[in-house]
């Protein structure tokens, strides 16, 4: 097996190879090389992940500041505004991209799929993007988003949803009791019957909360550590991939690549 | 006064409740639902909907912050005063009552004021104590029906497919503390390091429990959850197959019946996709409301009835959780998530997080979820550190209740309640301030 040895002090210089007899490696330095400095010999290298990660993401964003062909992103650095989510992946996508995948996110995490209407103000209020921006964006990739808003579909409560089955909730008979605490009784009644969405509820809230809950909660910085899986976004396979020259979608043969341009293709 | 409380676990897709010493809890969906021709169904009542196509969904949670307490408190009526579905159980006299409820982590502080303000007021209890699902999980019990991998346990033999050392735990008679006979002087038997990964409807929570109070720094969010995995499938099924953008209810079931994660990864699923490949029957309305998995040793199908053929989408839509690139999302996946999260620790503690890993929440019921898991995680590790995942065996969804069933046992949780005094003496901002709402800790 092969792996680390141990040196002879006698034959290595014990500045640059490593022994597990510190002290001894401390003294000998300290004989022989009176001009070489002590802290060289003992230098510790510094293994906490978080100091590493961070020495990493730094020479990136040095590296992508000089080269400056993208303001914009170099802005975002040097003055580390908290309140431009996209700052999260600067280095690797521009701002348009980030959008683009916040929104298809949201998207797809739709329960009914007519619901679109509300996106861009809901987006718009967490991630602290002007919302003409994430429309001028997103009505570029779906020229239906219009058609779908006006479907947008409200399931309002019944009043008489009790009826539907058996309930055995008793009638409040405590109204001379209410009447003594009304102030109380009318912040309960309006808590019980808002209708505000939650972009609205979100909008109000001061900076601190909401950088605590929508912005901490998300990964400061983007890396990774997995491969890039790269799949055919026709079959689903996961050799010979190429791009689409207009759109950018992964493609994995020339059928694939007829079908993606039949139907799928974005730019066409 | 010292009845037992009552448990309420109140997920953004299911609420789960039930008094503290039932095995298992009820379940209520938590949304009011139209059909095609207008009618409204609650909670409950659209399980029992025949014509499944174009149901459309309104819940009282928008992007699990509860939103609506005028649909969340029709919902709560039809939970507790519904003797007839929900087995005779109903609430009487709350004002005696105690509770014990879960919240979204870091909900925003106005609605966690709400909750309490409902609570003592709309319904009347006695006392409660709220917390964040993750912050009770310390006190589960992780010896009886948990499956406990380790991520170190394949380095013996590689080709070997058992990779997994899969084993249970038996039941230990001395720490289960038996549900039957709530022991009053006993004391709180918690862990105090834990991490726990809570994969729920609305999104993916990586949240660090220390000394049993979630360490808000280090807490993570990933936008994917069980309602975004439907989206993605309801896509894929629309582009391969039929339409089925507004056919909600029979994807779910697809996810929930077909779907699985791949076992080790991607590329080694795909090579044995035929061998994995499912045909589900859809629903002619006739024979089927929901559709089935095709049984090939069973009977013949009916003459017309339509099948599509399910292969690499099985396990492409799972695979977005750790590599969200291939659904074009630009998000970091899970083993990032947590990774992050671990780096926001103190030092010291993150090999003895990365050891006691606790998995709940409706999408590990996804088979391999956890074991690929544990897997991706250890590789990214430093080799000394051990992953050692928990996992309930079986309705991973339920997980969270029964823990804060155990915690209603012990005596922290007494002293930890908010009693109605308390509450009527210092008011609903001094609740969520100092003793439930995040601020308290940050």
């Amino acid at each position: 097996m092969r792996g680390v040895e141990e040196i002879n002090l006698k034959t290595y210089d014990p500045n640059v190879y490593f022994t597990s007899q510190l002290e001894t490696t401390r003294r000998v330095s300290k004989q022989n090389s009176s001009n070489v400095s002590t802290s060289r010999s003992i230098k510790r290298v510094n293994y906490s992940l978080a100091d590493l990660e961070n020495k990493l993401y730094q020479t990136n964003e040095t590296t992508q500041a000089s080269t400056g062909d993208n303001t914009y992103n170099k802005n975002i650095i040097t003055s580390d505004d908290p309140t431009t989510d996209s700052s999260l992946y600067m280095g690797r996508y521009n701002q348009n991209e980030v959008i683009i995948s916040n929104y298809r996110c949201m998207q797809l995490d739709l329960e009914n799929t007519n619901n679109q209407g509300d996106l861009p103000s809901l987006l718009s209020s967490i991630t602290n993007t002007p919302r003409d921006q994430i429309e001028s964006i997103t009505n570029s990739i779906s020229n239906n988003t219009n058609t779908l808003k006006r479907n947008n579909i409200t399931i309002d409560i019944p009043k008489n949803i009790q009826l539907s089955y058996k309930s055995t909730k008793p009638i409040k008979p405590t109204h001379a009791k209410q009447k003594r605490n009304s102030n109380r009784h009318i912040a309960l009644k309006k808590v019980l019957n808002a209708k505000r969405s939650l972009y609205s509820y979100v909008e109000g809230l001061d900076m601190i909360n909401k950088k605590i809950i929508f912005m901490n909660t998300y990964n400061k910085r983007y890396f990774k550590l997995l491969y890039n899986l790269n799949i055919c976004s026709i079959c689903g396979n996961y050799k010979n991939i190429s791009s689409c020259v207009s759109c950018g979608d992964k493609i994995c043969s020339l059928n694939c690549f007829n079908t993606h341009n039949e139907t799928r293709c974005s730019k066409r | 006064m010292d009845d037992l409380p009552i448990v309420i676990d109140n997920g953004s897709y299911e609420i789960k409740f039930g008094v503290s010493n039932s095995r298992i809890p009820f379940r209520a969906i938590n949304a009011i639902a139209k059909d095609k021709y207008n009618t409204v169904y609650l909670s409950n009542q659209i399980k029992g909907i025949k014509d499944i196509s174009s149901v459309n969904f309104r819940r009282p949670y928008e992007l699990g912050q509860l939103t609506s307490w005028e649909l969340e408190s029709a919902i709560w009526d039809y939970c507790f005063y519904n003797p007839e579905e929900f087995d005779g159980f109903q609430l009487e006299d709350t004002s005696k009552k105690h509770l014990v409820i879960s919240e979204t982590c870091l909900s925003l502080p106005e609605f966690s004021r709400n909750i309490d303000h409902i609570i003592f007021e709309e319904y009347n209890y006695g006392s409660i104590y709220k917390s964040p699902v993750a912050g009770f999980i310390p006190f589960a019990d992780l010896t009886k029906d948990v499956i406990s991998i380790s991520g170190k346990a394949d380095d013996d033999d590689d080709d070997n497919n058992a990779k997994f050392q899969e084993q249970l735990v038996t039941n230990d008679l001395n720490t289960y503390i038996s549900s039957e006979e709530p022991s009053v002087t006993k004391t709180a038997e918690y862990k105090d390091f834990q991490l726990i990964i809570d994969s729920g409807f609305n999104c993916t929570w990586i949240i660090p429990v220390i000394k049993g109070i979630p360490y808000y720094k280090a807490i993570k969010k990933m936008d994917i959850g069980g309602r975004f995995l439907t989206g993605l499938l309801k896509e894929t099924l629309s582009f391969r197959h039929y339409n089925v953008t507004d056919e909600t209810i029979l994807v779910n079931n697809i996810k929930e019946k077909c779907l699985f994660v791949a076992p080790k990864s991607y590329a080694e699923s795909f090579k044995l996709k035929n061998k994995t490949a499912v045909e589900y029957v859809l629903p002619d309305f006739h024979t089927t409301f929901m559709g089935y998995i095709k049984d090939n040793s069973k009977t013949k199908l009916p003459d017309n009835a339509q099948l599509i053929t399910l292969k690499d989408e099985l396990f492409s839509v799972t695979e977005t959780i750790f590599h969200p690139e291939i659904s074009r999302i630009l998000k970091p996946g899970i083993i990032e998530t947590i990774i992050e999260s671990l780096s926001m620790l103190p030092e010291v503690i993150r090999p003895l997080m990365v050891n006691n890993i606790v998995c709940i929440g409706g999408n590990f019921n996804l088979p391999n979820f956890s074991k690929r898991l544990t897997s991706e995680l250890q590789r990214q590790l430093p080799t000394d550190w051990t992953t050692h995942v928990y996992i309930p065996k079986i309705d991973a969804e339920l997980f969270g209740w029964k823990a804060m069933a155990q915690f209603s046992d012990t005596d922290s949780y007494r002293k930890a309640r908010i009693t109605r005094e308390e509450y009527m003496e210092h008011g609903v901002e001094w609740c969520t301030k100092h003793r439930f709402g995040y601020q308290n800790w940050i």
